[in-house]
């Protein structure tokens, strides 16, 4: 007998069963995953960009304002566009 | 050749040249043929009727060579069952194919191979043997035992005297390759065979002649008896392999002897299979037929923890196993010895390594319908199960004998299907078992490789930010009521003391803006409005910022809460020129020097905090999951529950649990040194 005969006749041996696989990846490990790569990523587009979720008040300072005197020092403007303070 | 029969006259016809011994078809004498001439060996056993899909003279084809089979004999196992050897003729040598429990062995002789003693060899033991090309395998000892030649037929290619035992050594090596040393009466020197081990489709068998006359093909065909006990009725669905029936109306053993029936004794218990004998089902090697059913028990710490086993059989493959175990189902195959490395608490087979599980003394309790040995009841063995689920390998040994097994994990609701849905509700599993899958196995894979991936992004990023300044400076918060100057034609819009503008400084875009805050507070608070105002668009960004410090002595021990800093983050804005104005209030008589400084690209670690608490909830929620599941299935081992693989999960959980124990630990310390007190 040959190595040639061997190689023809045996895939797999007889007696030499298949490990059985896990399976599919479940529903719960797709979530997962996909819940994974969003935390990921938005922490990576967050740390990348520098963006802020939520942040600072944003507000504009309107030009006649702004061109008055004083400007943006104005105390009108701020005494009224603010009320913050504890 | 053609010569007379030395016993009978009869017509003897030597087909081949190097065959030595042919049967005589008329007296059925072994007739040897030696330079001097002829001469009988005595007369043979007549064959038992065995099913074979192998026949006298057929064509067969290993490989690109060709055989015929000429000869073959029947061997009675030291153990009971009957095997068959065949005889086939190559064109340059001689094969002998083995045919046992629908398995085929084709193998060569092998001259020269120095050989061990039998009496050096033990089941599972390694031993390097030389093959047909001289290379050298490693092969592993699965058997050692002795059988007996019985009825012969056709040409042979050595001197078989009818009736003689030999002893033998078979092994394998994992990969398909066979070996058998044949040791004869032990006085000789040992011959190696070495082959493979090979189906019946790699065979190809075709043509020949019925091996005697009646004899049957391989149909699986069924017998039915008379229980020589009460005389009710047993079918044997495999009578040419079956050693043992137990009657299933007088609970009684039976001995199979070529599908005679004789009564060996009574069972004291009673076996009653939920899935009947001779129920077909269909699994993933095809359809296979219920043919017996038997309960054992792992005897654990003197306590008996029984199991049901049916056995299974399908003519082209052979014998299978589904295993019920606390309702839990396993179907399970046959591996070769070799195939399995076993390495202390643990094994490795294709690649994958499984821990063990459990070590346990197995027991026949009761016994229903046929098996293929010599089953009785209290029939010891002694049993090694390592598991990486879904699969489970069970190592079974007795004293010349080493089996492998693999388990493979079945749901109740797919051996109900595999059954055709005849039964419903077959078991209800209890508690978790030794090669049961994690439902939620796929999941620590994503969550670990995530948290630790989150890990290394924030290690990342810290190390890249390089914050740059933009603005520093120190300013006073007025103690007391805050003052705003009268408005006068000079100063028409004053400023109050509380309120400050910085000189203008130039921001970029694409960084966050860091605005922090530093008070010096002795038992008091400040609050602090900061805005930055881009001067050209007059773009507004506003955040605030708390501070409080108190501190004190009481009892003699100082002590101090609250926080003199406060810094807040804002996301990129314009580049261009920026103001600062900051409103502040404190609760002092006194004035309160406060610094501020403003920074751009700061790392946020606060993110990278919220990102990993994110991902750790769900990481804890399964990592205790896996935990548990783990524990109660580890429970169950002879190992106990330390002997559970470990994950990032469960150590996480562990390490939880161990400071939380601790934590229990200490408050009871405590609680219970008070009450001391």
């Amino acid at each position: 007998m040959t190595d040639e005969t061997k190689s023809e006749s045996a895939a797999r041996p007889p007696d030499r069963p298949e490990m059985p696989k896990t399976g599919k990846r479940s529903i719960l490990t797709m979530i997962i995953i996909g819940f994974s790569v969003i935390v990921v990523g938005g922490y990576t587009a967050l740390a990348v960009t520098q963006r802020e979720l939520g942040g600072a008040d944003k507000d504009e300072i309107p030009g006649s304002v702004r061109s008055s005197p004083g400007g943006y020092r104005s105390y009108s403007y701020w005494h009224s566009g603010y009320h913050g303070g504890k | 050749m053609k010569t007379a029969c030395p016993n009978c006259g009869a017509d003897v016809e030597f087909r081949y040249d190097d065959s030595f011994v042919r049967i005589c078809t008329y007296c059925r004498n072994a007739v040897q043929r030696t330079d001097r001439g002829v001469e009988t060996l005595g007369k043979v056993a007549d064959l038992v009727p065995l099913d074979s899909p192998l026949r006298l003279f057929a064509d067969g084809q290993l490989g690109s060579q060709s055989f015929i089979l000429v000869g073959m004999a029947q061997v009675r196992h030291g153990a009971g069952g009957i095997t068959q050897e065949w005889y086939a003729k190559f064109s340059d040598s001689w094969g002998w194919l083995a045919e046992a429990q629908g398995r085929y062995y084709m193998t060569f002789e092998v001259e020269g191979a120095k050989l061990p003693d039998i009496d050096t060899l033990s089941p599972g033991e390694k031993v390097e043997l030389p093959t047909m090309l001289g290379a050298t395998r490693t092969f592993t000892v699965s058997e050692i035992g002795t059988a007996t030649y019985m009825g012969v037929n056709g040409e042979l290619p050595f001197k078989l005297v009818p009736d003689s035992t030999y002893h033998f050594a078979d092994l394998s090596d994992g990969e398909g390759n066979f070996a058998t040393i044949d040791y004869g009466d032990t006085s000789e020197e040992p011959t190696l065979y070495v082959g493979q081990q090979c189906t019946l489709a790699d065979l190809q068998i075709r043509g020949g002649e019925p091996v005697m006359p009646g004899s049957r093909d391989a149909t699986g065909t069924s017998k039915r008896l008379a229980c020589p006990n009460c005389n009710a009725p047993i079918e044997l669905r495999v009578p040419d392999q079956s050693l043992r029936a137990a009657c299933g109306h007088c609970n009684h053993l039976l001995d199979v002897n070529a599908g005679a029936l004789a009564v060996i004794g009574k069972l004291s218990h009673k076996a009653t299979a939920r899935i009947p004998l001779g129920t077909k089902g269909t699994f993933a090697e095809g359809e296979m037929t219920v043919v017996g059913y038997m309960v054992r028990d792992a005897q654990i710490e003197g306590t008996d923890y029984p199991f049901e086993e049916y056995l299974l059989y399908k003519p082209e493959l052979g014998y299978r196993w589904l295993v019920q175990s606390d309702g839990h189902w396993s179907y399970v195959q046959p591996i070769a010895v070799g195939a399995v490395e076993q390495l202390g608490d643990e094994c490795r087979y294709e690649g994958v390594k499984l821990k063990l599980f459990q070590t346990a003394p197995l027991r026949v309790y009761s016994v229903l319908g046929e098996f293929y040995w010599k089953v009785q009841a209290g029939e010891q063995s002694f049993g090694n199960d390592f598991v990486a689920p879904p699969a489970m390998i069970s190592k079974e040994s007795t004293g010349n004998e080493e089996n492998w097994s693999l388990c493979t994990y079945m749901k109740v609701a797919d051996v109900e299907k595999a059954f055709g849905d005849k039964f419903q509700s077959l078991s209800t599993p209890v508690g978790v078992a030794p090669n049961q899958p994690d439902p939620t196995r796929g999941v620590a894979t994503p969550l670990t490789l995530a948290f630790v991936l989150l890990l290394v992004l924030g290690i990342v990023f810290s190390s890249l930010a390089s914050p740059t300044t933009a603005y520093e400076k120190t300013v006073a918060i007025p103690g007391g009521v805050p003052v705003t100057p009268e408005v006068t034609a000079t100063n028409p819009d004053p400023v109050p003391s509380n309120v400050f503008f910085s000189e203008p400084f130039q921001l970029v875009s694409g960084k966050n803006v860091e605005i922090g805050f530093h008070a010096s507070l002795s038992n008091n608070w400040a609050y602090v409005v900061a805005s930055i105002v881009n001067t050209a668009t007059g773009e507004v960004y506003t955040i605030d910022g708390s501070m409080e410090y108190y501190s004190g002595i009481d009892d003699g021990e100082s002590w101090s809460e609250g926080s003199e800093v406060a810094r807040d983050v804002i996301g990129p804005v314009a580049e261009g020129a920026y103001v600062l104005r900051l409103e502040m209030q404190q609760g002092g008589g006194m004035d309160a020097p406060l610094a501020v400084r403003v920074r751009q690209g700061v790392f946020r670690g606060g993110i990278l905090g919220w990102a990993l608490l994110v991902l750790g909830i769900p990481f804890l929620i399964f990592g205790i999951y896996t935990y548990t599941f783990e524990r109660r299935r580890w429970t169950n081992s002879s190992e106990g529950p330390s002997g559970a693989p470990k994950t990032a999960l469960t150590i996480v959980v562990a390490a939880v649990v161990v400071v939380l124990s601790g934590i229990v630990l200490i408050l009871k310390a405590f609680a219970e040194s008070s009450s001391d007190d």
